[in-house]
């Protein structure tokens, strides 16, 4: 399944101009890359019986030792990202241990939801990062308001975004939009990021 | 003229040349110029003309403040031209005038300004009926406004916004601005500072002023302080939200604390011609001499009524002006150092006199002398006079605070009329005011505030601050002279130079009974000029409250509100963010030529392929889907995962069917009301399982359905789950009587055949190796299945199903075929054959609705609008042909000369070869056979028979086969 599976930046990214200098603003399309999401009653006790930790209040993002991101977006809601430079497949095995011990009903665990789906996922690297989101977000993501370990969930550009500021990776935001935006949302960060001499990172040059 | 290369001044560098044009003719000016200091240098002083009596008119305050300077640029109208730079090959051009500012035919209404008195607009043109619209109207609009936009051209340049956070932003880059953003920098907040001018230190830098410490150079390279110049903040809104303009760019700022730092606006005095080129603020002088290194003139008058005006003096004596003499307004209170420092220049300084008139040069070009007055016991010019030769009159008699800020933060402006102070108290909690603008005149008490207030802003932030310093004493003697206004019988006395009222004009408005200044302000049009009464303001109130026998205070001001000065369209609009959404399919869309539309932020092809006649390319389309099989990406389809124990009652409280029966395996129509019974949406349920529906909605609802369901629930507090899934899935819609025979060969684990997967089934598997699901629905009244994917294999499916219906003959079909198809079926569409009064009953669905439900959301409603029943229905009709005047939806269904409701749908069906619609009707014409009449947009009347809306396949074979 993995073969046919597209990125909605697919198609720009073929045609995508390589950034004028390195350190800038540059835009990595993670969309390929695995993540889930589960959300309901139980679900911290059951995410919790399956990665070491979980961060400790909504809004907060942990980062596992193989890169695993784990992001809190409530109570009972979390967003999985397989590490962005990892082989592991965390996302995937916690969907099939979901359907298979779901399936012998019992203990609450949540639900899946389809995060690979419906949204896409980018990582926005350079110093100027923040710089170049206050064009287009109105919350505050300079390293002093928004330090490692911090999620917003806001609006970007007009659209619902999950942002995280990944523990550990520095000058960098992961940024999680619907999936069928894609191609606006292209047009948006490519103009918003030209300012600082960056952009979309053609598909293979991570 | 000033000589290029002698010109000194802190902006300018004399070594650059730089030409441009002003009304075709050729200048050279100096890097660092402004167009208005250029002109200068070169004495060309008339930069625009007035707007009612076509005066010539310069350089009032060479700060951006006032209409004078407006020319046009390009196709940009209504640029500052004291604050705009010259370039190389600049071409500015003169707004408001016939010909030129130099030479404006329009200056021929300078002398019938006797019949146009204040409020003539209201009594002179509206006789007799109709005259306004087709005589003055017309005129009226051709003569006014400033400049020429031509709209057919695009905006020059690129604009945006962006946020910005600071704890503390400082409005104004003066001494207080200065000393208060070092304060609370070296308390460790984050200080922005937001100044217009190109550089900081305000007064510091054109004024006659000394300070001990450097500000400037502090606060430059304090590594808290970022500094903003050429950057306005034209309003302060609620919580701090500060919008700042810098360069094509709108910054929206948040700020813990705000200091206002915004300094003072100088004023002018009224006598006759005030406004005559060569006639300026004292500060535009200084600021002329220091910042541009222009002379301002040859021979001056001072016109003083503080100690800022022998600063003015001492500076032109030292730029080499000869001064003829220095009007000081004031008998007593003279003393201050300036004044002192001037008596030792032998300069004639008449004190208690006023200048009376200005008489211009031919054409009012510029002043050429003036007519001084002693001041009589009532401050009144007298009789005694003396008459001056001069090109310049710098008139220094007072100021207001710039407190159009302060005030939209919530402030009060007070008045003493006998000490003429100002004062503004009762801003916003998190707003502090610093320096002259709250009455500290003095060069160190204004500083010492400013490090007051900035350290009081910086604990206000919660910063620590050990010895919280208290504000200094304010200057015990105000700049401000309390009546500078010397009305002359001849008249062109102004009080406001944006809209050429004269003394009298305001007078005349009390008069006609328009008491109060908000009253005057409208029928005069005082203040309402692209100064906004910032040198009008306080004149119009003296003038009021000396008329209406009350004071300042108890007259007031008018309303500051935002923005406090001009700002571009452009500036407003910024960046445009208009959200599209595209399906994962779009680029094959692409690639067989689609014709897209817009369905809510969704692009969807309309059809497929160009040609001359659009309905014959969708009546292809639904020949092939009728008779072969055609698929329509329906990815943009809501889509809701509703999980649970409670998914069951869940549903049957949010939808008007029963759903607690539907087993695992089968789809049941969802039909949705509001609580007044209204209905809002329909889709499909799919039981997944015995507590997961997938349900969807309609393509625009699903966000607003999808809010409702969050919002119900938190009331109702059901243990369900709730997700919005639409984007995450494609989704596409195989139909036709070849549909099975295509999905057949793209599955291996579904049976397809029609016992097993009967009409109205949901079914799992993988469908061209991509997890699906499937379930067969009929919207377009044939043999259908709806094949949803992951989205990241919509492109994949499309290719697949593309792939195997081509010995088929399969060929996609676009949202207008799919439109045709379903009014051919009798589907509605929610939103288009309903609207905000529509009851399941009206569109004959009283099917979907189990009344034996103890609750769903609009059931109330509709037990008691069903006891009255509406006078109308929806109705199906047709036609044989369609009449040549047309008809087309929201056409109106009449009835004995009445409307009796409006065309919903309506289609040449290509299936059926003729013209069918739905309608709403009145009731008692809805019996089928009867007949209705349609009303064209032409208001031609057109006979259709009443039909039953199904008009294709009514036994539903094709569809459940």
């Amino acid at each position: 399944m993995a073969a046919i599976a597209r990125s909605p930046f697919a198609d720009r990214l073929e045609q995508s101009r390589v950034p004028r200098q390195p350190g800038n603003v540059l835009i990595h399309d993670y969309t390929p890359v695995g993540r889930t999401g589960f959300k309901g009653a139980g679900t911290t006790d059951w995410l919790a019986s399956k990665v070491s930790t979980l961060p400790e209040r909504p809004n907060r993002a942990v980062t596992l030792s193989d890169g695993t991101v784990i992001g809190r977006l409530g109570k009972e809601e979390y967003l999985v990202l397989n590490g962005r430079n990892s082989m592991s497949d965390i996302c995937g095995e916690l969907d099939a241990s979901w359907a298979s011990e779901s399936a012998g009903g019992g203990a609450r665990m949540g639900y899946p939801l389809p995060r690979a789906d419906s949204h896409s996922w980018l990582f926005i690297k350079g110093a100027r990062v923040s710089e170049m989101m206050s064009k287009i977000c109105g919350v505050d993501l300079r390293d002093k308001s928004f330090p490692p370990g911090e999620i917003a969930q806001t609006i970007v550009a007009r659209i619902g975004a999950v942002l995280i500021r990944e523990t550990g990776a520095s000058e960098g935001l992961h940024l999680l939009t619907d999936f069928a935006s894609a191609d606006y949302l292209w047009e948006v960060l490519d103009d918003a990021s030209a300012e600082y001499g960056g952009g979309f990172v053609p598909a293979g040059r991570k | 003229m000033n000589k290029p290369t002698q010109r000194q001044g802190l902006l300018i560098d004399a070594s650059k040349k730089i030409k441009f044009t002003f009304d075709g003719r050729e200048y050279e000016g100096v890097a660092g110029d402004t167009i208005a200091s250029a002109l200068a240098a070169n004495d060309e002083w008339i930069l625009s003309r007035s707007f009612k009596y076509h005066r010539p008119r310069g350089i009032l305050t060479m700060a951006a403040q006032d209409a004078n300077t407006l020319v046009q640029i390009g196709n940009e109208v209504s640029v500052f031209a004291d604050r705009h730079p010259i370039s190389e090959g600049l071409a500015v051009r003169a707004q408001n005038v016939s010909h030129s500012a130099r030479k404006d035919r329009g200056f021929a209404m300078n002398r019938f300004s006797r019949f146009m008195p204040v409020g003539f607009y209201y009594r002179t043109f509206f006789k007799p009926k109709g005259i306004w619209e087709r005589v003055w109207e017309p005129r009226i609009r051709a003569k006014a406004g400033l400049g020429k936009l031509d709209i057919s051209k695009p905006t020059e340049g690129y604009y945006d916004k962006a946020y910005g956070w600071y704890d503390v932003v400082v409005v104004g880059a003066g001494p207080a601005g200065l000393a208060a953003a070092i304060a609370a920098a070296d308390a460790g907040a984050s200080v922005l500072i937001v100044d217009e001018n190109p550089i900081i230190g305000g007064a510091l830098s054109y004024a006659r002023v000394k300070t001990e410490r450097d500000l400037v150079h502090e606060a430059k390279v304090h590594p808290n302080i970022e500094i903003w110049t050429n950057a306005t903040c034209n309003a302060w809104y609620a919580d701090n939200w500060l919008p700042v303009i810098r360069g094509n760019r709108l910054y929206k700022l948040r700020a813990k604390q705000v200091i206002l730092a915004t300094g003072m606006i100088e004023q002018p005095s009224q006598f006759r011609n005030n406004d005559l080129p060569g006639i300026m603020q004292g500060s535009a002088a200084q600021r002329l001499m220091r910042l541009y290194g222009v002379k301002p003139g040859k021979r001056a008058i001072v016109l003083a009524s503080n100690d800022d005006a022998y600063g003015v003096a001492l500076d032109l004596l030292d730029a080499g002006v000869r001064l003829v003499a220095v009007c000081d307004l004031r008998r007593s209170d003279l003393r201050g150092p300036n004044r002192d420092e001037l008596k030792e220049r032998n300069v004639e300084i008449l004190d208690g006199w006023c200048v009376w008139d200005a008489m211009p040069e031919f054409g009012h070009k510029h002043v050429q002398a003036v007519e001084v007055a002693e001041l009589d016991a009532s401050g009144n010019a007298g009789k005694i006079r003396l008459r001056f030769d001069c090109d310049l009159v710098c008139m220094s008699v007072g100021y207001v605070p710039a407190y159009q800020l302060p005030l939209q933060a919530g402030g009060k402006l007070e008045y003493d009329d006998v000490s003429a102070r100002f004062t503004i108290s009762g801003q916003d909690d998190a707003v502090l005011l610093a320096g002259s603008v709250d009455g500290f005149f003095d060069i160190d008490a204004c500083i010492a505030d400013g490090f007051a207030q900035g350290a009081r802003a910086a604990a206000n932030c919660g910063l620590s601050i050990s010895n919280l310093p208290a504000r200094p004493a304010r200057s015990s003697v105000s700049p401000n002279h309390p009546r500078p206004i010397f009305p002359h019988p001849g008249g062109k006395d102004f009080v406001d130079f944006d809209e050429d009222l004269q003394v009298k004009d305001i007078k005349n408005a009390v008069a006609d009974g328009y008491r109060e200044l908000e009253l005057v302000k409208r029928f005069s049009t005082v203040g309402m000029g692209p100064s906004q009464g910032r040198h009008a303001a306080l004149a119009t109130a003296m003038l009021v409250s000396k008329e209406t026998g009350r004071t300042i205070s108890e007259v007031g001001v008018t309303t500051a509100r935002p923005p406090v000065t001009t700002e571009k369209i452009a500036t407003l609009a910024g960046r445009k963010f208009t959200p599209m959404r595209r399906t994962p399919m779009h680029e094959h869309h692409c690639a067989e030529g689609a014709s897209w539309l817009l369905a809510g932020n969704w692009m969807r092809p309309a059809f497929y392929g160009q040609g001359p006649d659009d309905k014959k390319i969708i009546a292809d389309e639904v020949r092939n889907a009728r008779n072969n099989v055609g698929m329509i990406d329906v990815s943009t389809l809501g889509g809701l995962d509703i999980r649970g124990p409670d998914a069951t009652e869940f549903l049957n409280r949010m939808y008007t069917f029963a759903y607690a029966k539907l087993p695992v395996g089968k789809t049941r129509y969802l039909l949705m009301t509001n609580e007044a019974g209204t209905v809002i949406d329909d889709g499909v349920a799919c039981r997944r399982g015995d507590q997961y529906f997938y349900v969807t909605a309609t393509t625009t609802g699903v966000d607003r359905i999808y809010r409702n369901m969050l919002w119900w629930n938190a009331q109702w507090r059901l243990d369900v789950d709730i997700a919005n899934v639409t984007a995450a899935y494609a989704g596409v819609n195989l139909a036709g009587p070849n549909a099975r025979k295509v999905l057949t060969k793209l599955t291996d684990d579904i049976d397809v055949s029609a016992e097993q997967f009967p009409y109205l089934a949901y079914r799992e598997g993988k469908v061209a190796g991509i997890p699906a699901r499937v379930f067969r629905v009929g919207f377009i009244g044939e043999l259908g299945y709806e094949i949803h994917v992951p989205s990241r294999y919509g492109a994949e499916l499309w290719n697949a199903i593309r792939e195997a219906g081509q010995e088929y003959g399969i060929k996609p079909f676009g949202l207008e075929a799919q439109r045709v198809m379903r009014l051919e079926k009798g589907h509605v569409i929610i939103g288009q054959d309903t609207d905000g009064m529509t009851t399941p009953e009206e569109l004959d669905m009283s099917w979907a609705v189990a009344n034996s439900k103890p609750f769903f959301i609009g059931k109330r409603s509709l037990q008691i609008r069903g006891k009255t029943l509406s006078n109308r229905k929806l109705v199906g009709f047709s036609l044989d042909r369609m009449p040549t005047s047309g008809l087309q939806e929201s056409n109106l269904v009449v009835k004995n000369g009445q409307i009796a409701g409006f065309i919903t749908s309506i289609t040449c069906s290509p299936t059926l070869s003729k013209v069918i619609g739905l309608a709403y009707a009145d009731r008692a014409d809805a019996n089928l056979g009867g007949r209705i009449t349609l009303r064209s947009s032409d208001g031609s009347q057109h006979q259709a028979e009443v039909v039953a809306p199904h008009f294709y396949d009514p036994e539903n074979k094709r569809q459940e086969m």
